[in-house]
């Protein structure tokens, strides 16, 4: 731009007008020496804009904006599950396929071990979750072939051979060549191959083998590992930290499978909290000497109404639906 | 075809987008977090952007400017995104503009105090627009004829915005020029 031009065009310029001349945003922006040369000569054109450049300057220069950064975990979820969804795309070109699978080992490799990340695949998420209601019994097939039943009031996730669990689940493992975790509060189930109970409420995790063989590792690094036998029971409780060995019936322990609840030695109270548990009302006892109570055999536990019609007659209460989420029981009198 | 980065894509190189996919999601995540604050959408839009990308790899030569591609396709899904959710969770209409949040710009305060507050308010002047237009002018290294395109506007009426928004802040400034200038 020769002289003449140049006064032409900046002679009458405000500051924002400098502010909309790109040669200008770039000046301040992204400085080059060919720009520098270009201003300089631009200002000793036209002197009397010097001040009027200096002044757009330092608008720019204190003008800036809240930089928002994603979790660096977000960032790796999120391509993991883009990478899972454009394999998951119809395929075109064979050698695409190949680039894939390697790139998707790298990716994958922290979690998964060996090439099983494709024979696990089975929809577009890796994630998946499966939850109960109150009062609702679910069978869930995990895409690697194990088998799941989620009591009421429950959710499992699942990714890559490896469940989150709240709740209880009987679960019933495919034996592949690859380990199958399981974590709940304070614990995690490592299962080589087997069917087991973990029945995780409020404070209280218990676990029960049925067949097959895990091992318990706990969260506070205190506790030893168990190896677990088949109708054995662990109990844990993650607020005094301690696990108790014992034995029991697995086929009564997850009798809720069939709608039944057959609880060890029961006492009214622990049917309570399990009833509690899986229908989400809150149940009162009013008279508290039938909480010590022991109630033996099974409990038709299809619904909530059913069981507590049972206890009912047992224990010569009367049901008092006090509201939406209370339910009172009552001695019936004498007469 | 300025980006090596899509010529690999255009090949099927996941290492490679796999680079790309994570340097836009920040950038992205940034830019999106300006109009929303629901990180679900933005990561929606984030995903939809890059899936119709992938599957249109193998068309990209066309492509000049692979950082307006991206950025003219992300604006787009989130705002569409955006009006879709408020409209479901709020009953908002369809035709509500969503714009580009002012409270995200940040003042120097390497200034005096009073000249922060002076700024501050002459911000508060500023349409989503016109700050959005500088934004992606400033930071996202995308041209005046870019930034028009992607917020759907002439380049004249660029200048425009641009002019009005920094006259705005001029005339809430002259006071502080005379001050320091003279």
């Amino acid at each position: 731009m020769n002289k003449e031009a140049i006064s032409n065009r900046y002679l009458h310029f405000k500051e924002s007008d400098f502010l909309t001349d790109s040669y200008f945003l770039e000046w301040v922006y992204r400085p080059s020496a060919e720009l520098d040369a270009f201003w300089q000569q631009v200002i000793n054109t036209v002197p009397q804009q010097k001040e009027t450049i200096a002044n757009a300057r330092l608008y720019l220069e204190n003008l800036s904006f809240v930089t928002h950064t994603p979790a660096d975990e977000a960032i790796t979820a999120s391509w993991e599950k883009h990478l899972e969804q454009i394999q998951a795309l119809p395929e075109r070109k064979p050698a695409i396929r190949r680039i894939l699978l390697r790139a998707a080992a790298v990716v994958a490799g922290a979690i998964v071990i060996g090439g099983t990340w494709f024979v696990l695949r089975s929809g577009n998420n890796s994630q998946l979750v499966a939850r109960t209601g109150f009062g609702e019994l679910k069978q869930v097939m995990l895409p690697d072939g194990s088998q799941v039943d989620l009591n009421a009031n429950s959710k499992i996730t699942y990714k890559d051979r490896e469940v989150w669990l709240e709740g209880e689940a009987l679960f019933n493992v495919k034996h592949i060549n690859s380990k199958f975790l399981v974590h709940t509060k304070g614990l995690t189930v490592t299962v080589l191959g087997t069917v087991f109970d973990i029945r995780q409420r409020r404070s209280k995790t218990e676990i029960v083998l049925q067949s097959g063989k895990i091992r318990l590792s706990f969260a506070n690094g205190r506790e030893q590992d168990i190896i677990m036998k088949p109708g054995q029971i662990v109990s844990y409780n993650d607020k005094e930290e301690q696990s108790v060995t014992g034995n029991t019936s697995p086929e009564k322990f997850s009798a809720w499978k069939n709608q039944r609840l057959l609880l060890q030695d029961p006492k009214v109270s622990d049917i309570l909290i399990y009833l509690e548990d899986n229908f989400g009302k809150k149940i009162i006892m009013e008279d508290p000497a039938l909480n010590d109570r022991m109630v033996n055999g099974p409990i038709l536990i299809s619904s909530l109404d059913d069981a507590l019609f049972v206890l009912s007659t047992v224990l010569n209460t009367e049901v008092i639906k006090r509201d939406s989420t209370t339910i009172v029981m009552r001695s019936r009198s004498e007469q | 075809m300025d980006n090596p980065v899509f010529k690999h894509i255009m090949n099927g190189d996941i290492e490679a987008y796999s680079g790309l996919y994570k340097e836009y999601y920040k950038r992205f995540y940034n830019y999106g977090r300006k109009f929303t604050t629901n990180t679900y959408l933005i990561e929606d839009s984030i995903q939809e952007v890059f899936l119709d990308l992938w599957k249109r790899r193998e068309k990209l030569s066309h492509v000049d400017s692979p950082n307006f591609y991206l950025y003219s396709s992300f604006r787009y899904v989130l705002i569409r995104k955006i009006r879709q959710h408020e409209k479901m969770v709020f009953n908002q209409s369809a035709d509500e503009d969503y714009e580009f949040s002012g409270e995200h710009v940040i003042v120097n305060n390497d200034l005096s105090e009073e000249l922060q507050i002076k700024l501050q308010k002459a911000i508060k002047t500023l349409t989503g627009r016109q700050l959005e237009a500088i934004f992606l002018m400033y930071y996202e290294d995308l041209s005046y004829k870019e930034v028009a395109s992607i917020l759907n506007i002439s380049v004249k009426a660029t200048y425009k915005i641009m002019a009005r928004s920094l006259l705005a802040l001029k005339e809430k400034f002259t006071i502080f020029f005379v001050l320091f200038f003279v």
